[in-house]
């Protein structure tokens, strides 16, 4: 594990919590992840992975506390008496061009070719020439094995090829953190590999990776931290090594007792 | 027999099928009911275009979070679809410039563009415009919500804006749902405009009315302009059918494409 004490925090999140109506399904959670590290959210169905991690770019807005990435607080600001005052849509998506997001299923735009996918958001959100932004998706498609697909619309490729190209489109706008929601969790068995493959080149290449998975082998050789949620908490937190190996809160061995 | 029995209703006339008055009216149209069909196909798109730039106005409103946008469009589809369009239509033509204190709103000749064009006629197009923008936002709405909700969750998490995500990723997509129904509606909107005659638009049914009354050949002349009608919407049907090919068929062509690499 890399000190956190170290390195500035660059993901902090704050004393978040997510209320659906009247249920509570993240209560008060805060940690923090520095520049490089690869930090994995486990945990039972139901135990808030996904609400949590949709909070870190906004897709989701808490309810109570406050996500900060690099130092700034995402989707609200600070009023003049200490309220938290809504930005508008506008600055919220700018705050999240530089956050990656890699979803269950995968939501490629099913209109666009696969090349088209990729070079969407940069040709139209940053406003980068489509010659220099096909360059661009060009070297993403090849990171992920996928050069020879550029033409192909989503509906043609398989689950792990799609889950890649989704993986390339987050990489095209050059994010500083991505986020992974279960980027396994709907593929058949044969094609995780090839997208845990790309995932564990990005890390070592440095890239900062919050990844809710159920994939415990992937995570124990991959993750610098393993975050163990349950019931909308977090109930302990360490090295996989030592979660894994020698988990110290009942929840944790109980719900790594039915699944390694 | 069906001849006694017309001409016992119709008095002293006995009544006779005039087949070659019926072939001329069809087949040898006179320079007026040209000019009348020309008018009825451009009123028809003209107005269409006006309803689904409207009606997508109106859907997005429909849909927006806020409360006040979505009553307007509320009360505007009440309206609208709860009432004739013919009464619009009046409604519109003579009631509107009394509403506005006598002015005249629709006067017999009106600059628009490079063109002469009768107030009527532009109150009719309006009246039109706005009744077809009820149903197309109720057609583009559906459209809308039959998206997956992960399509706008991944545009922005990509960074765009609800607009952008909308013009670039959900309505490019809602498009393939609403060409269908958006056919239909053009196939009505076509019979629709023959209501402009009771304003004295010369479109296509105008100037058949006008016919009959100077002939009482009021068969020949209802049955001769239906033959337009049908062939007005037949010739729509088969572009509406090569339009839904063309949606269809990019995609069958790629699969082939990339099936043979």
């Amino acid at each position: 594990m890399k000190s956190a004490a170290r390195q500035p925090a660059f993901v902090e999140c704050d004393s978040v919590e997510v209320h659906f109506g009247a249920l509570p399904v993240i209560q008060g959670v805060s940690f923090s992840v520095s520049r490089g590290e690869v930090v994995a959210i486990i945990g039972p169905s139901g135990s808030g992975k996904t609400t949590l991690i949709r909070c870190l770019n906004h897709l989701l807005a808490p309810s109570a506390g406050t996500v900060r990435i690099a130092g700034e607080t995402l989707g609200v600001r600070v009023g003049a008496n200490g309220r938290l005052i809504k930005l508008p849509a506008r600055k919220v998506a700018a705050q999240r061009r530089s956050i990656g997001f890699v979803f269950q299923r995968f939501n490629l735009f099913p209109h666009l070719t696969t090349l088209q996918n990729v070079m969407e958001a940069p040709v139209h959100v940053l406003g980068r020439p489509k010659t220099d932004a096909r360059a661009v998706a060009e070297k993403h498609l090849a990171r992920v094995g996928l050069a020879d697909k550029a033409d192909a619309y989503p509906r043609q490729l398989s689950g792990g090829q799609q889950q890649r190209v989704a993986i390339a489109r987050a990489l095209a706008m050059d994010p500083e953190l991505i986020l992974f929601d279960e980027p396994t969790s709907a593929l058949d068995p044969e094609m995780v590999g090839e997208v845990l493959a790309v995932m564990r080149d990005l890390a070592a290449q440095g890239m900062t990776m919050l990844i809710v998975s159920h994939e415990m082998g992937f995570v124990r050789e991959v993750a610098d931290r393993v975050i163990m949620l349950d019931a909308g908490r977090i109930v302990e937190q360490g090295p996989p090594a030592e979660v894994f190996d020698r988990p110290k809160n009942p929840r944790t061995q109980a719900f790594l007792s039915k699944i390694l | 027999m069906l001849n006694s029995i017309l001409a016992y209703f119709d008095g002293d006339v006995s009544f006779v099928f005039d087949t070659s008055f019926f072939l001329r009216f069809v087949f040898s149209p006179s320079p007026a009911l040209l000019k009348g069909l020309g008018l009825t196909v451009a009123a028809a798109i003209i107005s269409q275009v006006l309803g689904v730039i409207l009606g997508c106005l109106l859907a997005l409103a429909g849909l927006s979070r806020f409360g006040l946008l979505r009553g307007c469009n509320q009360s505007y589809l009440f309206f609208f679809r709860g009432t004739p369009v013919l009464v619009q239509l009046v409604l519109i033509y003579y009631g509107l410039p009394y509403l506005l204190g006598g002015a005249d709103l629709f006067p017999p000749r009106v600059f628009i563009g490079p063109l002469w064009v009768q107030g009527a006629l532009v109150a009719g197009i309006v009246t039109f415009g706005l009744h077809e923008a009820a149903y197309m936002s109720e057609i583009i709405r559906a459209g809308i919500q039959s998206i997956d909700e992960g399509q706008s969750e991944a545009a922005q998490a990509l960074g765009m804006t609800p607009a952008l995500a909308m013009r670039r990723i959900i309505l490019p997509q809602a498009a393939r749902v609403i060409v269908p129904p958006l056919g239909n509606q053009f196939n009505q909107m076509l019979k629709t405009t023959s209501l402009l005659s009771v304003i004295a638009v010369p479109e296509l049914f105008r100037v058949a009315e006008e016919v009959q009354s100077a002939t009482y050949k009021s068969f020949e002349v209802y049955l001769g302009v239906s033959v337009y009608y049908l062939a007005l919407t037949g010739a729509w049907t088969i572009v509406q059918m090569l339009i839904e090919r063309s949606l269809s068929g990019s995609r069958r062509a790629v699969t082939a494409k990339t099936r043979a690499a």
